[in-house]
C-alpha cells in the first residue's frame, strides 16, 4: 500500500513520493495570486498544488491552486467557505488569479498528518490515542453532516494532528466521484482503500464517511487496511464483496468495526455521532466527544450556535515526529557524539598517562573507534521503525554493523590485510598474526557485541530513564567476556572501553521523552509504542 | 532471564570460545618466538663510513620489505637494537667512483634479528600506520562533522524561517560546504 504521495499534503516540506522533491509550478517568491507571496510547494496531488503562503498583511496561509474540473469541484469549496469547527481546517476564500486560475486559500496546518503517524506505528497506535484520533474525526465529519456536506475523501493524509487537536482537511474538493467520474477518484489508490461499496452504484451519501471512519478506525487500531491488492479494481473488489478480517481488531471494538464496516449502509451507523458514542462508552477515551458531539448538535439546530468547545490536547501524549525532525535530531545527536567522545577520550587518557607512545595516539585509539561506534547505533535505531517482534532481525542488522565497526577498528589500529593464508610457519591464524591481532579479531568482537545488546532500547525515544547505568554495565560485561576470550585483541585494542563509553554516549545523546503515566494496559502501550 | 537473551548468551560465548581456542596457541607462538633471522648485507661508499651508512639504509628497507612492515624503520634504531654487525670492509674498482679515484669501499654486515625485536619492529610500523590512519580519519570526522552541522543547521533554519529564507539557508549552506570542502583539501 502506498499513501505516500498525499501524505505530505500540508507539511511545511515538499516531500513527495518516497521522499523525492517535487517540481511545483510556481517557485518560491512569485505571486500568482494578488495579496498573497508564495513561499514554497507543500504538495501536490490530483486536484492540483498546494502552497505555502504569506498574505500582505502577513497572515499564514495554504494556497491550493485546483485544477481539473473546477465549476464542480469549487462549487462543492463555495459551500464550506463558511463552516467553522475547531477540528475542519478553515477554508477562507476562493480566489481567481490573472490567469483564470481558481485558488483556495485556507488555514496552514503544520502538523503530521495520521498517515505519517502510522507510519511509525505498523502495528496500530497504542488504543487511547486511537480513539482520540478517532473521536476528533468524528466531531469534523459529524460537523459537516448536520451542514448536509459528506467529506468523501476521509482517509489518513487528510487528518491531522496541530498543538494537540485533530484536524480533518481536503472537505469540498476532489468530488469528481460525485459526478460519476470515477477514475478521477480512483487516481489515487490510497483513496480506493477508504471507498464504501455502495459508491459503485453511485450512491454518495453520508454512510460513505461512516464507511471510510470505520476503516481508518480499523487501520489505526490495527495498523492496516482491511482491503488490499494489487490493484485499484481488486481491492474496489473487495469492498463490494470481502468481508473483512477483523480477527487483528481488539474485542472490544469489534461490534464497531463491523458496524462500521457493513456492506450495506442502512446496516451501519446512523450518524457519526452514534458511532463516537459507541467508541466512548468502550471507555478507552476520556469523555469530551459525547459532550462536544452533543453540544455541537444542539448548536446546529440552535438559531444562535454557541463555538464548538475545543477538543482537550490529548493527544500532545503521542511522540509525533516526522522524518525531518527525526534528521535534525540525528545531526544534533552525531555532533554532540563528537563532542562527548572527545572529552571522554581525553578524560581516559588523562587517567592512564600513557607512558609510552604519544599521547594523542592512545587518545585517538579510544575517540576514533567510539565516534564510529555509537554514529552506528544512532544512525539505523533513528530510522528503523519500532515494530513487535522484530528483536532477532534487530540483533542481526546489529551483527553486521558491529562487524563492520570491528573492520573500522581495525583499519584505524593500523591493520593491514596481509595476504597471507593462515598457515603454521608463520603464526597466522584467522584471529592472530605476527601484525597482532587480525581483521577477523575485530570484526567478531563488535559484531558479537553489537549482537548481544539490544542497542535500540538505548536510543529510544520513551525508554524508561533518560541516563541509565544497566547499559553501560551490559556492555562491560558483555566486551569483558569477548576480551577475556580474545585474549590477543585485550591488549591490542580499548574495545571494552569504546562499548561501554558508547552505551553511555548514545544516551546522553539521544533524545527522551517523559513515558506515559503506567496504566493498566501499560504493557501494550508500550509495545505499540 | 528472557529465552532470547539465553540464546544470545549461549551463541555469542560458544563463537567467542571457538575464536579464543583458535587465536590462543598461536598468540604464545608469535609472543615466545625465539627465532632468530640474519642476513647479509653490502654496503658501498666511497669512504668506508659511507659504505657503513648505506649498508644500514639498505638493511633498513629489507626489514620493511622482508616483514611487509609498510614503514621503514630508522637506522638509529637498528644502531641503537644492536641489530646489526659490520664485518669485513674492502675496496674494488668502480667506473661510478671514477671522479673519485676510480675506487670505492665496501662494507660487509649482517642484520640479525630475534623474535623481541621483530615484535618490537611490527609495534613501531604498527604505531606509524596508526599515526597515519589516525590523521586521514581526524580529516574525514571533521569534514563529516561540519556536513552534519550544515545539513542540520539548515533543516532547523528553514523550519524555523518557514521557507521565508530558503533561497539563503541554501545558498549560506552550499557556500559553507564548499569552504569547507576547499580547506579539507588544502588540509590534506
Amino acid at each position: 500500500m502506498d499513501r505516500q504521495p498525499a501524505a505530505y499534503l500540508f507539511l511545511p516540506t515538499a516531500y513527495g513520493k518516497r521522499g523525492m522533491v517535487m517540481k511545483f509550478l510556481y517557485s518560491s517568491g512569485q505571486r500568482p495570486l494578488e495579496g498573497f507571496t508564495l513561499k514554497r510547494g507543500i504538495g501536490r496531488g490530483g486536484f492540483g498544488e498546494v502552497y505555502f503562503a504569506v498574505s500582505d498583511g502577513g497572515k499564514e496561509v495554504a494556497l491550493k491552486l485546483v485544477r481539473g474540473d473546477t465549476q464542480i469541484e469549487l462549487r462543492g469549496v463555495a459551500q464550506c467557505l463558511n463552516l467553522k469547527h475547531p477540528n475542519l481546517i478553515n477554508l477562507y476564500d476562493l480566489r481567481t488569479d490573472s490567469q483564470g486560475d481558481r485558488w483556495v486559500v485556507m488555514e496552514y496546518v503544520s502538523g503530521e498528518p495520521l498517515n505519517v503517524v502510522l507510519g511509525r506505528h505498523p502495528n496500530g497506535l497504542p488504543r487511547e490515542l486511537a480513539s482520540e484520533w478517532f473521536l476528533g474525526l468524528a466531531r469534523a465529519v459529524s460537523y459537516l453532516h448536520d451542514h448536509g456536506i459528506v467529506h468523501r475523501d476521509l482517509k489518513p493524509a487528510n487528518i491531522f494532528l496541530e498543538n494537540g487537536s485533530v484536524k480533518v482537511g481536503d472537505y469540498g474538493l476532489s468530488k469528481a466521484i460525485g459526478t460519476s467520474q470515477r477514475t478521477a477518484q480512483t487516481q489515487s489508490v490510497g483513496t480506493v482503500h477508504y471507498m464504501a461499496p455502495e459508491i459503485s452504484t453511485g450512491n454518495y451519501g453520508k454512510p460513505i464517511d461512516t464507511y471510510a471512519a470505520g476503516i481508518l478506525l480499523y487501520e489505526m487500531l490495527t495498523g492496516r487496511v482491511p482491503f488490499e491488492g494489487e490493484s485499484s479494481g481488486e481491492i474496489l473488489m473487495k469492498h463490494l464483496t470481502s468481508p473483512p478480517d477483523l480477527s487483528k481488531v481488539p474485542s472490544e471494538y469489534l461490534p464497531i468495526v463491523s458496524k462500521a464496516l457493513a456492506k450495506n449502509p442502512a446496516q451501519r451507523y446512523a450518524s457519526m455521532t452514534e458511532m463516537a458514542r459507541a467508541i466512548e462508552a468502550i471507555g478507552q477515551a476520556a469523555a469530551p466527544l459525547a459532550r462536544g458531539a452533543n453540544r455541537e448538535a444542539e448548536a446546529t439546530r440552535s438559531p444562535n450556535p454557541t463555538p464548538a468547545r475545543p477538543p482537550e490536547p490529548i493527544l500532545n501524549a503521542l511522540p509525533a515526529v516526522s522524518r525531518r525532525v527525526q534528521l535534525m535530531e540525528l545531526c544534533g545527536a552525531m555532533l554532540l557524539t563528537v563532542l562527548f567522545t572527545a572529552l571522554g577520550s581525553v578524560l581516559w587518557t588523562a587517567i592512564i598517562h600513557p607512558k609510552t607512545g604519544d599521547v594523542f595516539l592512545e587518545m585517538g585509539r579510544v575517540f576514533f573507534p567510539t565516534v564510529v561506534a555509537c554514529w552506528a547505533i544512532l544512525i539505523p535505531s533513528k530510522f528503523w521503525t519500532d515494530r513487535r517482534g522484530d528483536s532477532w532481525l534487530r540483533r542481526f542488522s546489529l551483527l553486521l554493523v558491529g562487524g563492520l565497526v570491528g573492520l573500522a577498528c581495525w583499519w584505524i589500529d593500523g591493520g593491514t590485510l596481509a595476504v597471507k593464508l593462515p598457515d603454521g610457519e608463520t603464526g597466522r591464524t584467522l584471529f592472530a598474526s605476527a601484525e597482532g591481532v587480525t581483521e577477523a579479531s575485530y570484526f567478531s568482537f563488535y559484531a558479537l557485541a553489537f549482537f548481544a545488546m539490544r542497542w535500540w532500547r538505548t536510543t529510544a525515544r520513551r525508554r524508561p530513564q533518560r541516563f541509565s547505568f544497566a547499559p553501560i554495565l551490559g556492555a562491560a560485561f558483555w566486551g569483558l567476556v569477548l576480551m577475556l576470550l580474545m585474549r590477543p585483541l585485550a591488549s591490542a585494542s580499548p574495545g571494552l572501553l569504546v562499548l561501554a563509553m558508547s552505551a553511555a554516549i548514545v544516551q546522553l545523546v539521544s533524545p527522551w521523552e517523559q513515558p506515559p503515566a503506567p496504566t493498566a494496559k501499560r504493557l501494550r502501550l508500550r509495545c505499540a509504542c | 532471564m528472557r529465552i532470547s537473551t539465553c540464546i544470545c548468551l549461549i551463541a555469542t560465548c560458544s563463537f567467542a570460545v571457538g575464536c579464543a581456542a583458535s587465536a590462543s596457541p598461536q598468540s604464545a607462538r608469535l609472543h615466545g618466538s625465539a627465532s632468530t633471522k640474519s642476513m647479509v648485507i653490502q654496503g658501498y661508499g666511497l669512504t668506508p663510513k659511507d659504505a657503513e651508512a648505506d649498508a644500514v639504509d639498505r638493511a633498513c628497507n629489507s626489514l620493511a620489505e622482508e616483514f611487509h612492515l609498510g614503514w621503514t624503520p630508522a637506522p638509529d634504531f637498528l644502531l641503537e637494537k644492536k641489530m646489526v654487525r659490520f664485518g669485513e670492509k674492502s675496496e674494488k674498482a668502480s667506473e661510478i667512483a671514477k671522479e673519485f679515484g676510480g675506487r670505492i669501499h665496501v662494507v660487509q654486515m649482517t642484520l640479525e634479528i630475534n623474535g623481541e625485536q621483530e615484535r618490537e619492529l611490527r609495534q613501531l610500523a604498527r604505531q606509524q600506520l596508526m599515526k597515519e590512519r589516525q590523521k586521514g580519519s581526524l580529516l574525514f570526522l571533521m569534514g563529516a562533522a561540519c556536513l552534519i552541522a550544515v545539513v542540520g543547521g539548515y533543516l532547523r533554519l528553514e523550519e524555523a524561517t518557514k521557507g521565508y529564507y530558503t533561497r539563503l539557508l541554501r545558498m549560506a549552506a552550499v557556500g559553507i560546504v564548499s569552504v569547507l570542502a576547499a580547506g579539507l583539501w588544502y588540509l590534506r
